[in-house]
């Protein structure tokens, strides 16, 4: 069972930041693209080779958000990233949050995924929804 | 260090096989993908609100594609807390996905129709063999596999797929209350009280709403705060329109129309997945539309108590823009009444702003977040249902002769007249009149007859 992840951002990250919050976690960490690019992935090294811990998918910029009620009912956000969404409901057209889904496996390798996925979401005073069933 | 090893009842691949088999046998595994079997692909989630987000719907995909895994059938698994999207309820639906429930303990049962199993293998063998009971409302076939032909609305079939609710028995006796939970001491609906030949035995009781006394409490919490839930009158709106091949073509504009009328709101977002964050643009998602419409696309539009899809076709002298929408009329009352039984005009309506295939309007008591759990839902009622001009004119039916004769309005253009016949209200359901005048409309109508 994949544990899915949701990042929600006030702002863009760039590959620089994803990749310096990954190394961070786990220096020796190995990232490749795959699904003609649309997924970021990342593997650990192990003796018989590599375990993936974490698959981040494109961002989607955050013009709706009420979608982020209707689909994470029980999530309460940080007041700042609250705002940001307020803001881009007001005004589409410059909106900068975006939202970000990812998995990581339900194993101990998982755990590094969803550290670089909490790293990320601190970075930009968003927010980091894992949805494990914990 | 831990393995990817399944657990071995009920959830992993078959015995002796683990995740590890199925890679060494060098089949590719997505990664929001548990297993692939060679006759399933599963995917488990402890979401709290599943929906069809770009990783389930890339499943999905690959379970309807002969290159990819299109002989498997898509598993989602989910425990007691998870609830799914009308959207994502639909798109098991149609593609004769199969929804996997883990009770607390430890059985397993379909997300569907209850039916109770120890094995997951044993649930989609079932799932194979037919439904746990016959569909009572016009629908795409439950277990269609995805070499199956899908419906088409433009033969005269009711648009889209499965209506959430619409895969159990109408049993009588339901006071309507979707909330209701019934005690150990209180019978949930029987055989009995069925117009089906349902076999209730095989339907786990959580299903049915009843709590066994053997529940733990932690379970027994969850299901006493997911009866206690919001309830609302529901509004499912399935309806087909013709565009012909222009420039100027737009789609959403039966999505406009009908929130509008019945609801007062306007849809706000659109997208080609849940979470859909576009804001709703019409020319954009036409753009969209136009530029995949060889793969049949699927967007998903939001709106203020609202959600559904817009499917477009490529047909022989146009397309076909097939809506879905799911709408929250408020809670069961006057007002939330008034507000359904504008969907009558509001059929007619976009009658009169495009060409019409088919369509028709249900409504059932459910969650006020739309969302369905996996459990038994009241059956829908018949509210209305419109015929389009090709339909009519295939079945050499006056449009005026059947409007007097089905209490209908004539409806659409004066060119192209189209039929829109109300079937009851949510305090005087009439399941008999759908059929009725089904039937009465003849072979024109067989693949609305199919389904009822």
């Amino acid at each position: 069972m994949p544990r899915e992840i949701t990042i929600l951002a006030p702002r863009p990250l760039t590959d620089a930041e994803i990749l310096h919050a990954a190394t961070g976690v786990l220096p020796d960490i190995g990232v490749r693209r795959i699904n003609p690019g649309a997924l970021l992935q990342f593997a650990a090294p192990t003796d018989d080779g590599v375990q993936i811990v974490l698959t981040l998918e494109q961002p989607a910029l955050l013009r709706a958000p009420k979608e982020v009620e209707r689909l994470h009912p029980d999530v309460v956000l940080p007041h700042t990233l609250r705002e940001a969404i307020a803001r881009a409901a007001d005004d589409p057209a410059t909106a900068e949050c975006v939202w970000i889904e990812a998995t990581a496996p339900a194993t101990p390798f998982g755990l590094v995924g969803i550290q670089i996925c909490r790293t990320l979401a601190d970075l930009t005073d968003g927010t980091c929804i894992i949805q494990d069933g914990r | 260090m831990a393995t990817d090893t399944p657990p071995a009842t009920g959830s992993g691949p078959p015995a002796g096989m683990t995740t590890a088999h199925v890679r060494q046998a060098g089949i590719a595994l997505p990664p929001a993908a548990d297993f692939i079997t060679s006759t399933w692909l599963q995917h488990e989630s402890r979401a709290a609100v599943v929906g069809l987000s770009e990783a389930r719907s890339d499943l999905l995909r690959r379970t309807l594609d002969p290159e990819l895994d299109g002989d498997k059938m898509f598993v989602l698994v989910t425990d007691e807390r998870s609830i799914l999207t009308p959207v994502m309820h639909a798109a098991l639906r149609s593609s004769g996905a199969a929804w996997v429930v883990r009770e607390d303990a430890g059985t397993l049962r379909d997300g569907f129709t209850g039916r109770g199993a120890t094995r997951i293998a044993d649930l989609i063998a079932s799932r194979s063999a037919g439904p746990a009971g016959p569909s009572s409302y016009p629908t795409d076939t439950p277990t269609r596999r995805p070499d199956a032909d899908p419906p088409t609305p433009s033969d005269g079939a009711i648009p889209g797929e499965a209506i959430p609710g619409d895969d159990v028995a109408p049993d009588k006796g339901w006071d309507d209350n979707a909330a209701g939970l019934h005690t150990a001491s209180r019978p949930a609906p029987t055989d009995t009280d069925t117009d089906t030949d349902t076999d209730t035995d095989t339907r786990s009781p959580i299903f049915l709403r009843q709590i066994p006394d053997d529940v733990p409490d932690h379970a027994r919490a969850h299901l006493l705060r997911a009866a206690a839930f919001p309830q609302a009158r529901q509004l499912h709106v399935s309806l087909s329109v013709h565009h012909h091949p222009r420039a100027t073509t737009a789609l959403g504009g039966t999505t406009q129309t009908i929130l509008e009328h019945v609801l007062g709101t306007h849809p706000t977002s659109w997208g080609t997945r849940e979470p859909a964050l576009a804001p709703w643009d019409p020319a954009a998602l036409t753009e969209y539309a136009r530029e995949h419409i060889a793969n049949g696309p699927r967007l998903v539009v939001v709106g203020e108590n609202a959600v559904g899809t817009i499917t477009a076709r490529r047909t022989p002298d146009g397309i076909e823009e097939t809506t879905r929408l799911w709408l929250n009329a408020g809670p069961p009352g006057t007002e939330a009444n008034a507000r359904l039984a504008r969907v009558t005009d509001a059929l007619a309506l976009v009658s009169r702003q495009a060409i019409i295939g088919s369509g028709l309007a249900l409504t059932h008591t459910g969650r006020a977040d739309l969302n369905i759990p996996p459990l038994l839902e009241p059956p829908p009622t018949p509210l209305a249902l419109a015929i389009g001009a090709s339909t009519l004119e295939t079945a050499g039916i006056n449009v005026d002769d059947a409007a007097t004769r089905f209490g209908g309005l004539r409806a659409g253009s004066r060119h192209l007249p189209a039929l829109v016949i109300p079937l009851g209200t949510p305090e005087r359901p009439d399941h008999a009149r759908l059929t009725e005048i089904l039937r009465e409309l003849g072979p024109a109508t067989r693949p609305l007859q199919k389904h009822h």
